[in-house]
């Protein structure tokens, strides 16, 4: 996979050549604006990495000028400025997603990752957070190292945690999310659905949240 | 530096006393010259006409000292006294016209004629004249003695008018906000103290000015720390792919010390951010409830890890809305704190509830409780109460009270009565009036 960095920063420049190198990725680096629109003109990238505070031509010109030239290559867009303007016009102008420095390797990946996911129009049926990725076709589930597919009830419980992963989720809740109109609910039901997953895949995969529920983890943490 | 009353006071009772001493003198001096020429001239006339026709015999003797009066004694051509005060016999003088003659202890003015046939001399006490001055210039002073309480009344009364005025200007400049950037209005301000009102206007500016410049240098240091960060946190990333077992753990402490640099950067942004008033507020309405209940959710992973069990206690404040999404990093400071210094094994509760008109958001751990001594400095920035082996910034509770602050809430850190731990209180005023 072919990557552009537009960075002006030598330091970040060099530890990302190397760490994307590392996971197999081929990184064309250029460190201002002009040789990014040039280099962005020529569409042989699957994704682009672009530093905002970049001198002279600054990353949003950058991205514009590209999206005016009609640059359909999604952009991922890296920022040391974090107020909710800043964010709100890179997106506006474009961006496909933005990290803010400092940032981890394995996160930076991750958000590539889904960028080009959306991009390859697959984000519809995978749900991701953390170490545990749901995949609403196939009703497969994945933690850490064990796949398994899942139950209906099972599937239901977890579509319902990784709609919105780091939520806490009451039984009442829960309840509500799987089971329909009129539908008799066992008093343990949920406990019941709860250990199950837990059996097949760890204890960790769940959190109990003492007096208020259960939840996946958002993030890894 | 005395008081401007004081000082007005005394400068007027010096001048009124100068004054006072001036009429004195002047009124002794020249009514002492008038008296002097009056009553010499009347000594004379009572000196040529005195005898007229008096028998020698028919003499009325004075019987007393006199004080006032004018002593006449006349001698005939002979020597011989044909009218005299029988104790009061001023010699006679040899010398015709005036004379001053000290008798009896006192002194006379004395003025003596003749005619050749009779010799008159007309005496009367030098005090007479003095007292005459000295009641002229008392006469003279009192007025100006009177004048001094009464100026003193109306300058107090009128000085005090004027500071009632700079009195309301104080009690403005008392109620202005430390953020209000609007001038001190110049109105009911006389105009000699305009001038102090312009420097203190210009003052406020310069000051507003450096604090906005300080916060722009906190909130640039911290936007151009991120970079480097950035690398360093990639370069370290990049180690670990290529690291074998002993050199991954000094990698890991090497990103641990990334990490907490990177989380002082973001807490500085914070800072800086809380700090800037005129920011641009995002409006929500949030449910206490949900952000509460995030704060929790967020610490779960971490509370697990550290084998902390962490549990939520809601008591029914349901429909407390919030405006400020700030308050959930309140919140998420509150519990990460209580994680920080609980040991493993230990228990928090985070408890949501109403207390009279506030809501409560309490987050009780079984930490390690706050030295006494620590607790009225706990809300200041980089100071850290806790033992050094506990990581932190320093900034994570002044981060708190500052949002706190902001939205009228009270933030309460106490250590538990019951067991050992800490109590980190919340007070919402939700239920009564609220002031933004």
């Amino acid at each position: 996979m072919r990557i552009l960095l537009i960075e002006d920063d030598p330091m970040i420049g060099k530890a990302l050549v190397r760490g994307l190198g590392d996971q197999g990725m081929t990184v064309d680096w250029v460190r201002n604006g002009a040789e990014g629109s040039a280099a962005l003109a020529c569409a042989e990238h699957a994704l682009v990495l672009l530093d905002i505070g970049l001198p002279e031509m600054s990353g949003i010109e950058v991205l514009k000028a590209a999206r005016t030239a009609g640059a359909l290559v999604p952009v991922l867009v890296i920022t040391a400025r974090d107020s909710l303007d800043d964010r709100i016009a890179g997106l506006d102008l474009g961006a496909d997603d933005y990290i803010v420095k400092p940032f981890e390797l394995r996160e930076l990946l991750a958000r590539m990752r889904a960028v080009m996911r959306r991009h390859n129009g697959q984000a519809q049926s995978l749900l991701m957070s953390g170490e545990i990725t749901l995949d609403l076709v196939t009703h497969q589930a994945r933690y850490r190292n064990t796949e398994h597919v899942l139950s209906a009830r099972e599937f239901a419980l977890m579509h319902a945690f990784m709609q919105r992963p780091g939520a806490i989720l009451s039984r009442a809740q829960i309840e509500q999310r799987i089971y329909g109109w009129g539908e008799e609910v066992e008093s343990n039901a949920v406990d019941f659905l709860i250990h199950e997953i837990r059996k097949k895949f760890g204890k960790d995969i769940i959190r109990n949240v003492r007096g208020a529920g259960w939840m996946v983890v958002k993030s890894e943490t | 530096m005395m008081s401007l009353r004081k000082t007005i006071l005394v400068w007027v009772t010096v001048l009124l006393g100068i004054v006072g001493a001036g009429a004195v003198a002047a009124s002794y001096y020249f009514v002492k010259d008038e008296a002097d020429s009056l009553l010499d001239t009347e000594l004379r006339q009572i000196a040529l006409n005195a005898g007229e026709g008096l028998s020698e015999n028919a003499v009325p003797h004075l019987t007393h000292e006199p004080a006032e009066e004018v002593v006449v004694q006349i001698w005939n051509a002979t020597g011989e006294a044909i009218l005299r005060t029988p104790s009061f016999n001023i010699p006679r003088q040899s010398k015709l016209g005036f004379a001053n003659v000290e008798f009896a202890g006192k002194s006379w003015r004395v003025y003596t004629s003749s005619d050749g046939v009779r010799t008159a001399q007309v005496a009367q006490r030098w005090s007479v004249r003095e007292e005459l001055a000295r009641n002229a210039a008392l006469g003279a002073a009192l007025p100006i003695l009177a004048a001094i309480p009464i100026a003193w009344l109306v300058i107090i009364w009128a000085i005090n008018r004027l500071l009632r005025r700079l009195g309301g200007f104080a009690e403005a400049l008392a109620q202005r906000s430390v953020d209000a950037k609007d001038p001190i209005s110049l109105e009911n301000v006389p105009p000699e103290i305009a001038p102090l009102n312009a420097a203190l206007n210009e003052l406020i500016g310069r000051h507003q000015n450096a604090v906005d410049r300080q916060r722009r240098f906190v909130s640039d240091a911290a936007h151009e720390l991120r970079t480097p960060l950035a690398a360093l946190q990639i370069q370290v990333d990049n180690l670990r792919t290529h690291a074998n077992g002993a050199q991954l753990e000094a990698i890991g402490e090497l990103n641990g010390g990334v990490r907490r640099a990177s989380v002082l950067v973001e807490q500085l942004l914070r800072m800086a951010r809380l700090d800037d008033a005129a920011s641009s507020r995002i409006r929500a309405d949030i449910d206490l409830k949900d952000l509460v209940a995030a704060a929790v959710a967020d610490h779960v992973a971490i509370a697990m890890k550290k084998n902390v069990d962490l549990g939520l206690s809601d008591n029914d404040t349901s429909g407390v809305r919030l405006s400020d999404p700030e308050i959930g990093v309140l919140l998420a400071n509150l519990v990460d704190n209580a994680i920080r210094y609980t040991p493993s094994g230990g228990t928090i509760d985070v408890v949501l509830k109403r207390q009279g008109a506030d809501a409560l958001v309490e987050v009780v751990d079984s930490g390690c409780g706050i030295p006494d001594a620590a607790l009225p400095r706990i809300f200041d920035r980089f100071f850290r109460a806790a033992p050094a082996d506990i990581e932190g910034t320093g900034l994570g509770l002044a981060i708190a009270k500052a949002v706190a602050d902001r939205n009228g809430f009270r933030l309460t850190i106490m250590n538990r009565l019951d067991t050992q731990g800490v109590i980190a209180q919340v007070q919402i005023p939700v239920w009564t009036e609220r002031t933004h």
